[in-house]
């Protein structure tokens, strides 16, 4: 990462990190190892990283890093102990690699104020590294779909069962309807037709965002329906079939790919499948850090593809947008 | 429902709805307890409760239902509606210093999101927050009912609790047609600055829905706001916000889908038939089908049921357990429909995310995931 020396001599750094999401609405299926895994993977290709918990209503993180007791968290920077965000990074065994941890006794997702998140997602944008990694938690609360919806790199985790696909899809809709609720918040008229077709029951038969932007374009908004026709385009995540067990079991992804396709005007990319991983669950039985994993498992490898695939075209930032600079 | 109104209206409103806006009536404290077993984390419906009890003077019962809905509402991220809860259940009983603290710290902790009323309350401090919650008046308006019209004398400030309002603008062009906005819970309006001053309302408001408000009169505002400027400050920032966002609400309104259920207790089984209405995690509400309430709905109290939640011939979820809690009849004595409120057993963690992905996705939508999965997933 190119720095700059200051008068003072510190140093900082010229760009803002590119910082990626990982979500997907139900819990429990590996987010948290993917986010670590990922991270790792940048992190062995040179680059400096930062892994954040924003799981904060169920931080734990930093367990599957090994840390029993984080020394500090992200809530000693909201309560303002720390300056910085890279003041509350903790070092981990792999270079280049640091862990930002939750602090669930303290924060929620739910409960964030207006202001902390503004204040983490500016924080985010000036970590010295290059890339962040951020744990999002379960659900499709609005301050995790903006976190997701601020990220560089949008990934979305699901594993082959039905019900994980159908709420990874879910998080993608919620994700895809809070985009554009933001958009028209203070065009009430356009503001009305978003929030009406967000209910999959609504009586105005609009069953896919294309037809609301038709429905938007025809009652006089035709810019507004291309603006947000080209913000919906900026919408690209990552989709990623966790713990598979047979080849098949990896199309999960394909599946949400062609119906967010098909209903919300979104091009997902489909990513690579993770095959289940027992060594990845010693690891975590054992308390032992991820980062232990060998380099030749299937985990780390996805890991590296989807890195690679997705720092083959770095994206325009979208934090400024998200904090409604 | 009155006994001359439409069953039709359970075709488009949900029951709670129609609880809520007095047009099926709840006759009896107990009734409603069952009612609240199917949907355990409704505020809304506590808050009903709570006005109920306290029309039939149970004040301590009213004031835990009240203390319920603040919690409830709260913990949603609707910290106005949470207030006026908890302004009623002080009503009830004054609270220690101590009680008043916690609250405030309760809501600022919540924190105000994007919506004026909420940022409101979790920005003001103990003092400012008590001595707004001394001073709210509460009002409801049917649908059609003024608030305010073009020209009249502001008298306050007001906060929309529930329900939605048209606030028609006249434009200073000639000939230009007046402009409409719809303001919705958690917006703020009146035109009471400047504060000093008479001023006038430069629009009409109208209740488009049945509506609670709260207001604070002028001149009550101009003494809260000579001793805590801040608050002015606030309120005058905020009053011009039309940002609407509600909480994160924990209960759903489901899509209309068919459903079965096996009805079994003292040795009989019985397969019923009805179109859910309301689901929450902890329960539905049916209206059962004419061929099944031809038998004896009330029969149908108390039995265990397995509930199939269909959708055209698909089975969208299946093996859902529960007892049947609740009945009623409303519509005409000709025409009855017959509603049953069913309190679910406690379920997989699976079953409870697939209700919740039931309640988010289109029919289209899930069809195509299902297809898809058959086709390309399934083993």
């Amino acid at each position: 990462m190119q720095r700059q020396q200051t008068d003072n001599g510190s140093s900082h750094s010229l760009r803002s990190p590119q910082v990626w999401a990982v979500g997907g609405g139900k819990g429990g299926i590996g987010k948290s190892v993917l986010s670590i895994l990922i991270a790792m993977a940048l992190a062995e290709k040179g680059k400096e990283t930062v892994v954040i918990d924003g799981d904060l209503g169920g931080a734990n993180l930093h367990t599957f890093m090994g840390i029993r007791t984080p020394g500090r968290t992200l809530n000693d920077f909201i309560g303002r102990r720390y300056g910085t965000l890279d003041e509350v990074c903790i070092g981990t065994e792999q270079k280049r690699l640091r862990i930002i941890c939750g602090a669930s006794e303290v924060l929620t997702m739910a409960n964030l104020k207006y202001t902390q998140k503004t204040k983490i997602l500016q924080a985010i944008a000036k970590i010295e590294a290059d890339h962040v990694v951020l744990d999002l938690g379960a659900g499709t609360g609005f301050n995790t779909l903006d976190f997701f919806l601020s990220a560089h790199h949008q990934v979305v985790v699901m594993t082959p069962q039905p019900v994980a696909i159908q709420n990874a899809y879910a998080f993608i809709r919620n994700a895809v309807y809070r985009k554009l609720s933001r958009m028209t918040s203070r065009r009430p008229a356009l503001d009305d037709l978003v929030r009406a077709a967000m209910n999959p029951k609504n009586d105005m038969q609009v069953r896919t965002v294309s037809t609301l932007l038709e429905r938007i374009a025809a009652n006089g908004a035709a810019s507004d329906a291309a603006h947000m026709a080209a913000e919906l385009k900026r919408i690209r995540p990552v989709l990623i079939t966790n713990m598979a067990r047979q080849p098949r079991d990896k199309n999960a992804s394909r599946i949400i790919q062609m119906v967010a396709q098909k209903h919300l005007t979104i091009q997902a990319r489909n990513g690579e499948g993770v095959y289940f991983d027992p060594q990845i669950n010693a690891l975590v039985s054992a308390m032992e850090p991820l980062t232990r994993v060998d380099r030749d498992s299937n985990a780390i490898q996805c890991a590296f593809s989807v890195v690679s695939h997705q720092t083959g075209a770095e994206s325009t930032p979208d934090i400024a947008v998200a904090v409604g600079m | 429902m009155n006994a001359n109104e439409s069953p039709a209206a359970l075709d488009h409103d949900s029951v709670i709805q129609l609880i809520l806006n007095d047009r099926i009536d709840i006759e009896s404290a107990a009734e409603f307890e069952t009612l609240l077993e199917v949907f355990p984390k409704n505020p809304d419906l506590y808050r009903k409760f709570g006005d109920l009890l306290s029309t039939k003077k149970q004040s301590e019962e009213a004031l835990l239902a009240y203390n319920k809905a603040a919690a409830l509402y709260l913990e949603a991220g609707m910290v106005l509606q949470s207030i006026v809860a908890k302004i009623l259940e002080w009503s009830i009983v004054k609270p220690s210093h101590r009680e008043g603290r916690e609250y405030h710290a309760a809501i600022r902790n919540k924190g105000g999101g994007d919506v004026p009323a909420q940022l409101l309350f979790s920005q003001l401090t103990y003092e400012e927050t008590v001595s707004l919650m001394l001073r709210l008046v509460r009002i409801r308006l049917s649908p059609g009912e003024t608030v305010y019209d073009v020209g009249q004398e502001s008298t306050g400030i007001y906060f929309i609790v529930s329900g939605g309002l048209a606030e028609t603008l006249l434009q200073k062009k000639e000939g230009a047609p007046p402009a409409t906005t719809l303001l919705a819970e958690n917006d703020i309006f009146g035109d009471i600055f400047p504060l000093e001053e008479k001023s006038f309302c430069r629009a009409c408001v109208t209740a488009a829905t049945d509506v609670e408000l709260v207001k604070i009169s002028k001149p009550t505002l101009k003494a809260t706001c000579y001793r805590y400027p801040r608050v002015r400050e606030m309120i005058e920032r905020l009053s011009r916000m039309r940002v609407r966002q509600g909480g994160d609400r924990q209960w759903k309104t489901v899509r209309r889908s068919s459903l079965t259920f096996s009805a079994n207790g003292n040795g009989d089984r019985q397969t019923v038939q009805g179109t859910a209405r309301d689901l929450s995690l902890g329960g539905m509400c049916v209206a059962l089908s004419n061929e099944t309430a031809g038998s004896d709905p009330d029969a149908l109290l108390l039995k265990k049921v397995v509930l199939t939640i269909l959708e055209g011939n698909r089975t969208a979820i299946d093996r859902l357990s529960g007892i049947v809690a609740w009945r009623k009849k409303v519509g005409s004595s000709n025409h009855p429909t017959h509603i049953v409120g069913i309190v679910f057993d406690p379920m997989a963690e699976e079953t409870e995310m697939a209700l919740n992905a039931f309640c988010t996705i289109s029919n289209g939508e899930q069809d195509m995931i299902w297809n898809l999965w058959n086709h390309l997933v399934r083993h």
